[in-house]
């Protein structure tokens, strides 16, 4: 309630705040169709801003003079003007662009923690561009990233699973934990689980995705193992600007969508985005779970998302944003015995962000602040001799500040900061059916601080980079406490504990890269990094059944490694087509896998006790391809290839300290040495095209994921006839079309093939699902 | 004007979308029946049949557990302990047992609701003179087929020996205590002992799932995975005594799997009643099927 308060009065002010101000304004068009550009940056003196559908853009400049106009746009060569600013009044100036290279140098800001272009960064930086946004087929976030080289999503259900994961460079994606996600820079991974609640990020908020591959730890500290994953999300443009959309899906999904914006004077501006959905949902067991289980429903969702966010955009001098998000949904999983919807889970999520950036001459500096408080409720029944019902009730906090400060002096950027991450877990498993009750709870306090070094050479045809940082770990207050055991939980009842000693631990993360770039035309570039991936909060402080037995807490987790080698470059060889390709090695230390101790518990029948432990080192070689090629104005082809080979190389458990016996000897059949990483396909590519037209616009894209190992042990699974989960192939088609100026109507078929795909989980996807969306805008 | 009513509007949406249910925190009642039941008090001889008659209201919120514990020799023992989800009306259970050796035996009556209320009950039995174990009855040799057998009958009537078809099990399915089936589990095919109350057992037999009457059959699955009851004993069994403490009801399930040629399966049916199970042969197939031998209490 407070947080609306203050978010109200901010609004109230701003008003208040505004002067009398001189305004430039105009339209940008293309010069051989004469049609309206959107999305060309503008800039203005220090104010930037960007074109609206209808190509026009208005920047209103503190004081009456003269101002250099620069517009900048992919495919366009730039332009400027020079424009004198009247005291109050308004000044128009046009733009007529002609077509240039199509290849516009993006400017990231996760790659550095600076603003950099990507042809700087001695790395491979993918950027999912608000193109690409607008046309391509999709439900989710993460699903964008699906078309990038090496990148790996795994989500079950589609649009109705819980869980989705996104991983790179043939890092398995059963962790997301080893991918640190932010957004608007700000981490969102939690410590329970280092997992990404993917459903809370609108999809109507996004206006880029910036991917960084390879280890990014020696600035981000940990989770950044396999790379970085930023969502950056709109800001406005217009004093009003907004949309309502309504679609319609398969198995009768349903939503709607409200946006609204606006940039007021003197640089403030306001956003809020609404999103409910619902639908009936389908079967997601395999055939073989529901001749077992007569229990099987659909699996349905409804979720609402609420999104606010204000700020004050003055340029490079100083600019600050907050942001809340509120997030709710329940997910049915597809089993109903007695509860009205069966077995659910429901996340209740709250989420605070606030930015804070400024700048005077050579300095620059950043500061965010954040917190997020989700609600955990996870309804688990089913009947077998008996009845069973419990909750999961899980509170978990994740807050803290993040700053950065760069110095940029004769070839130099230095950039250094200091970063505070806190989490925390609070759960209880409730049963309902007996009187247990299972608690667990505990903290981790990370501590981080970086320093790194862009140097350019001969006119910055060489630059070096060279990073630094320490980060500092501290799991303390775990316990594990069971109350009231009956047969349900007393199997656990010699794991429980608390006030043990706090464990700590540190990690170093360096980074050295060079590039070579003499040219626009190509680069090349050649880089080490390391990454770490922190033990998670569930790991560290709950036993309880997991997968094929039951799992004992261990607090002596320490991180997971990741040394990377790379080598890559980019090569233009004409105006509209671009190539770009790298190779890496990695090798993976104190990699986290589940031993079995060689004893078994009785839980009702018998299964092996396993303990988390950090015993595997990995070696990952790989390749990534891809290709981008707009021969003509209004089509733009595009593929990949990425080859990922993720092996065990060591398996040592009895080096693990997890208090095996001396003459522990494991078991040939239990020797993950020599095998596959699971979730990692060996091929994957992707193809597509965009037509861009009046008419229509239109994408298709086609995705081939190969075949991927399903269990640790690389064995035969009993439900897929094989060790590995087929090779699938995916063909999405999305249409749509501009109506009267002020409604867009679109048409998304996903998975035309109608393959039904099966993951790791066993699974089975949505198949088909078409989409028919219709949005009136402002 | 107008982005203030939106912004209040977007507010106003939040605000009232939380709303404050009323609860009924009643707790469940749990009694003892009158009629021919086990008296408070009461002396029994070891062997000796004990007889509980309960009867349980949920309160507030539906019961969701019954559980019966025997404290004896400093141990306790949880004979029952059974999940339910009845909403209304309460349950009546009638408990069957057999008197231990112990001097003083103390047994306990439980039952929870959703609100995870509960509500407690005991009785006192002492040790009686003299030793009452029981007859039992013996059946040779059954032969029940496995889920998609078509040649031997399917549902097996443990007190009588009697195995009913897909047709003649019509009308006498409140008898019916065991069936058979085969699935892949474990890495390996299970020849698996079964009962009409198991909740998925209408995966492999359909129309058991419209029964009416559907009895719930426990197997100590410890005792079959370490082969703990001798055959020797099990041939030489006259009454009841072995078949009782075979059985321990902490490590039982209706659901037993791996009972391959040559195990001893401990059971007890749903009146309470034990038994052993001797498998004569066990096919791995889902057409295949079982030869048992049943000791049974009369």
């Amino acid at each position: 309630m407070r947080l609306f308060k203050l978010l109200v009065f901010l609004f109230i002010l701003s008003p208040f705040a505004s002067l009398a101000q001189q305004i430039v304004t105009g339209t940008v068009k293309d010069s051989k169709q004469g049609i309206a550009i959107e999305n060309v940056h503008i800039r203005v003196g220090k104010q930037i801003t960007t074109t609206n559908a209808k190509g026009e853009y208005k920047v209103e400049v503190e004081k009456p003079g003269n101002y250099l106009v620069v517009v900048s746009a992919v495919g366009y060569k730039p332009q400027q003007s020079k424009v004198t600013a009247a005291d109050e009044e308004t000044t128009n100036v046009n733009f007529v662009l002609e077509v240039d290279d199509i290849f516009i140098d993006e400017v990231v800001v996760t790659a550095t923690r600076t603003e950099g272009k990507i042809s700087d960064i001695p790395g491979r930086v993918e950027v999912v561009t608000p193109e690409r946004i607008n046309l391509v087929s999709y439900q989710s976030v993460d699903e964008l990233l699906a078309l990038l080289p090496g990148v790996q999503t795994s989500r079950s259900f589609g649009l109705f699973s819980f869980r989705s994961t996104v991983s790179m460079r043939g890092v398995s994606a059963k962790e997301q934990g080893r991918t640190l996600v932010l957004l608007n820079g700000v981490p969102v991974n939690k410590a329970d689980g280092g997992s990404v609640n993917w459903n809370l990020i609108s999809t109507g908020e996004i206006e880029r995705i910036e991917v960084i591959k390879g280890p990014g730890s020696a600035l981000y500290g940990g989770n950044a193992m396999g790379g970085i994953i930023n969502v950056v999300t709109k800001k406005p443009t217009e004093k009003i600007e907004g949309s309502v959309s309504a679609h319609y899906a398969t198995y009768n999904t349903k939503g709607v969508n409200a946006k609204f914006a606006g940039k007021l004077k003197n640089g403030f501006y306001w956003a809020a985005n609404g999103l409910l959905r619902n639908s009936d949902g389908y079967i997601t067991q395999s055939p073989a779970e529901q001749q077992e289980n007569p229990y099987i429903v659909n699996s349905t969702f409804e979720e609402k998302v609420m999104h606010f966010k204000t700020g004050f955009d003055g340029g490079e001098k100083f600019s600050a944003e907050v942001d809340f998000t509120f997030f709710d949904d329940v997910r049915t999983t597809g089993e109903q015995v007695y509860q009205t919807l069966g077995n659910t889970r429901e996340y209740d999520t709250y989420q605070l962000r606030s930015v804070f950036k400024g700048g005077k001459g050579n300095f620059s500096w950043n500061a965010s602040a954040f917190f997020q408080r989700e609600h955990y409720k996870r309804v688990s029944e089913w009947f077998k001799d008996d009845y069973t019902w419990y909750d999961v009730l899980s509170l978990r906090s994740d807050y803290g500040l993040l700053t950065s400060a760069n110095y940029k002096f004769a070839n130099h950027s230095i950039t250094g900061g200091v970063d505070v991450r806190l989490g925390e877990v609070d759960a209880s498993d409730v049963y309902y059916t007996s009187p247990d009750r299972v608690d667990n709870s505990g903290k981790m306090d990370f501590y981080g601080f970086y320093l790194q070094d862009v140097v350019g050479f001969f006119d910055n045809w060489l630059t070096i980079t060279a990073g630094i940082r320490y980060d500092f770990a501290r799991f303390y207050e775990g316990e594990f406490a069971i109350y009231n055991p009956s047969a349900e939980t007393n199997f656990m009842d010699q794991y429980q504990f608390s006030g043990q000693d706090p464990v700590s631990w540190g990690a170093f993360s360096p980074r050295i890269s060079a590039q070579f770039k003499p040219s626009h035309k190509y680069r090349v570039y050649a880089s080490y990094s390391r990454g770490f991936r922190p033990s998670v909060l569930d790991d560290l402080c709950r036993s309880g059944r997991v997968r094929g037995g039951f799992k004992v807490a261990n607090e002596k987790l320490t991180p997971e490694y990741l040394n990377n080698f790379e080598i890559g470059g980019d090569y233009k060889p004409t105006d509209w087509a671009r190539i770009a390709a790298s190779a890496f090695y990695s090798k993976g230390k104190d990699f986290l896998y589940y031993v079995s101790t060689g004893d078994s518990i009785d839980m009702g029948f018998v299964r092996p006790i396993m303990i988390p432990a950090n015993i595997s080192g990995v070696n990952i070689i790989g390749f990534e391809t891809d290709f981008s090629a707009t021969p003509i104005r209004n089509l733009t082809v595009f593929g990949s290839y990425a080859f990922a080979q993720s092996k065990i190389t060591q398996y040592n458990p009895k080096e693990a300290n997890i208090g095996l016996p001396d003459d522990y000897e494991l078991p040939k059949e239990l020797d993950l040495t020599g095998n596959f990483l699971t979730d990692v396909p060996m091929h994957s590519f992707s193809l597509g095209a965009f037509f861009r037209h009046h008419w229509v616009n239109a994408s298709l894209t086609s995705r081939y994921v190969g075949q991927m190992y399903i269990n640790d042990l690389n064995a035969y699974d009993d439900w897929v006839l094989s060790n590995r989960l087929p090779a699938a192939f995916t063909v999405d088609l999305r249409l749509s079309r501009e109506l009267l100026n002020h409604v867009e109507v679109s048409l998304s078929v996903q998975n035309i093939l109608d393959k039904k795909i099966i993951d790791s989980s066993l699974s089975v996807g949505p198949g088909r699902f078409v989409t028919l969306e219709v949005k009136a805008k402002i | 004007m107008q982005r203030y009513l939106l912004l209040l509007a977007l507010f106003s949406f939040l605000l009232t979308s939380c709303e404050k249910e009323t609860e009924d925190n009643t707790p469940p009642i749990i009694v003892f029946k009158l009629g021919d039941y086990t008296a408070d008090g009461q002396y029994v001889p070891v062997g000796g049949k004990l007889s509980f008659g309960i009867a349980a209201s949920e309160g507030g919120a539906p019961l969701t557990n019954f559980r019966v514990q025997r404290i004896a020799d400093g141990k306790i023992i949880t004979e029952v302990d059974k999940g339910m989800f009845v909403p209304s009306g309460g349950i009546e259970q009638t408990v069957n047992a057999v008197k231990s050796p112990a001097l003083v035996e103390e047994w306990r009556f439980m039952v929870m609701n959703a609100n995870r209320d509960s509500a407690v009950i005991s009785r006192t039995i002492n040790l009686g003179e003299g030793s009452a174990y029981g007859p039992i009855r013996h059946f040779e040799s059954v032969t029940i087929g496995m889920q998609d057998n078509d040649v031997y009958p399917h549902f097996l009537d443990l007190n009588t020996g009697v195995a009913y078809s897909n047709e003649t099990v019509t009308g006498n399915e409140s008898a019916i205590d065991l069936l058979a089936f085969v699935y892949y589990t474990g890495g390996k095919w299970s020849p698996t002992l079964n009962c009409p109350g198991y909740g998925s057992i209408s995966s492999y037999y359909p129309a058991v799932g419209q029964w009416e009457t559907a009895n719930t059959t426990l197997y100590d699955y410890n005792s079959v995975d370490n082969d703990l009851v001798d055959p020797l004993d099990f041939e030489a069994a006259a009454n009841d005594s072995l078949l009782i403490y075979s059985f321990n009801p902490q490590t039982s399930n209706a659901n037993c799997k791996y009972c391959y040629t040559g195990k001893i399966i401990p059971f007890r049916t749903e009146e309470g009643k034990y038994g052993l199970i001797r498998v004569l042969h066990a096919d791995e197939v889902s057409s295949g099927y079982m030869e048992l031998e049943i000791k049974i209490q009369e």
